[in-house]
């Protein structure tokens, strides 16, 4: 195989190793099917989706049904033949035309139940090796560990299992994660951000660029300088009342945010965690929660 | 007199790979102020209509030049239309300068470039070998 630098994705418990140059243009939200795709500068190269089935599906009838097993041509001269170079328990199609070739693969994951499906696209030669490779890569999380690992769109964390993805924003220069703890009747509590061209953008303090991003009417308790995972940061402790039987009970929304300015990628990562605690409550981060920045190195293959 | 329409050949949309490829090269008549802050207050002189005439110029103002204001970081994505790079070479240019991935350069710079088109600061010329093949 040639040498490729390859990145590792992991999302919503799906991991794949893939080409670094191959980003993704497409996560799934937490109200969709699981889905991934990578594009090159110019094309959709890989695909991926996976869902829950109640039924265990039976790939190699599938694929003899579809007629699959005989190498045949149609009219448009796109030959279609089995996927004879994919890993173990992987079956699929290989459909070639032109110069390229598409190359449709799944799987199922017998003890989660989960069909995995995968499309190659390879618009010019097709790479055996680094297909297997890609295919090989897919794999799932283990449900017992207490926390869960999000890789994608240049974060890299591990969050408690207790948080639900609720929220994906992507934007240019700009990606927001937002989770939902146990209590599912408060807003998300916990936002992980990653923003770029900061040079561009933040030209007062930390601690003030922080303080614009908080509720109205919030009251910061605290403005710290601490090492958050040997990086500068500041770390900031408010609240703000919601509602008045919260505040005549002596509730309030308590927020702790933390965000620092990564010297080595140049960008500023945010982490803010909230909930409703008795005033002047000491909060912390959620102990499981790690945010990696310039730490996490691509995989080279 | 019959009216006589123009059939114009109608081209084909232009592909990822077609913009990718294509040289965008700044407007010569347009007057660059750049400013200390990196900004730039670009001016591009503008066509007079023909029905544009005296008395209609007494109740409809006419400026003769077109003001667009950019930002540092349009007014550098403009200084990289230098007529050499193609739009890939100006993303990769971008990402390199502000620390970003190919994806994430692409659609802000082509959408800038898109707008840029639109108000005649600069011109996209076509590299694409293949235009002029049956």
């Amino acid at each position: 195989m040639a040498k490729y630098l390859m990145e590792r994705t992991c999302w919503r418990g799906i991991q794949v190793d893939h080409p670094a140059v191959w980003e993704v243009s497409v996560a799934s939200g937490p109200q969709e099917g699981g889905r991934l795709t990578f594009v090159d500068r110019r094309f959709t190269r890989l695909d991926l989706r996976w869902r829950h089935l109640k039924y265990v599906p039976n790939l190699d009838d599938l694929l003899e049904r579809s007629g699959g097993k005989d190498k045949k041509t149609d009219d448009q001269g796109i030959t279609t033949a089995m996927l004879r170079s994919a890993p173990p328990d992987w079956r699929g199609l290989v459909r070639t035309g032109g110069q390229g070739a598409v190359v449709d693969a799944g799987r199922f994951f017998k003890d989660q139940r989960l069909l995995v499906e995968a499309a190659i696209i390879w618009p010019k030669d097709r790479d055996k090796e680094l297909e297997r490779h890609i295919l090989e890569s897919i794999t799932l999380h283990t449900t017992d560990a207490p926390a869960r690992h999000w890789r994608a769109l240049g974060i890299d964390a591990q969050v408690d299992r207790q948080f639900e993805l609720v929220q994906n924003n992507a934007q240019v220069g700009r990606v927001n994660w937002m989770f939902q703890g146990p209590d599912r009747h408060t807003p998300p509590q916990l936002m992980i951000e990653r923003l770029a061209m900061v040079d561009c953008w933040l030209k007062e303090p930390l601690s003030e660029w922080i303080v614009t991003n908080l509720p109205l009417h919030s009251q910061v308790l605290r403005d710290e300088g601490i090492t958050f995972d040997r990086h500068t940061a500041r770390r900031l402790l408010s609240q703000s009342k919601v509602g008045t039987v919260s505040a005549l009970t002596g509730r309030r929304m308590v927020r702790v945010d933390v965000a620092w300015q990564c010297e080595q990628d140049l960008r500023l990562y945010h982490i803010a965690y909230c909930c409703m605690a008795r005033r002047g409550t000491e909060l912390e981060l959620p102990g499981e929660l790690r945010v990696d920045c310039c730490q996490s190195a691509p995989v080279v293959k | 007199m019959a009216i006589r329409s123009k059939k114009l050949k109608k081209s084909p949309p232009l592909t990822v790979d077609d913009f990718l490829r294509s040289v965008p090269v700044a407007n010569v008549s347009m007057k660059v102020e750049g400013r200390a802050d990196g900004s730039a207050l670009v001016s591009i002189p503008m066509r007079r209509p023909g029905w544009l005439v005296p008395p209609l110029t007494w109740i409809l103002p006419y400026s003769s030049h077109r003001r667009v204001e950019l930002d540092p970081v349009g007014a550098g994505v403009l200084q990289l239309c230098d007529g050499q790079r193609t739009v890939e070479d100006i993303i990769e240019e971008f990402a390199d300068r502000h620390r970003l991935s190919f994806r994430e350069s692409q659609l802000p710079v082509t959408q800038f470039i898109r707008m840029m088109l639109e108000r005649g600061l600069v011109a996209a010329i076509g590299t694409n070998e293949d235009a002029d093949k049956p």
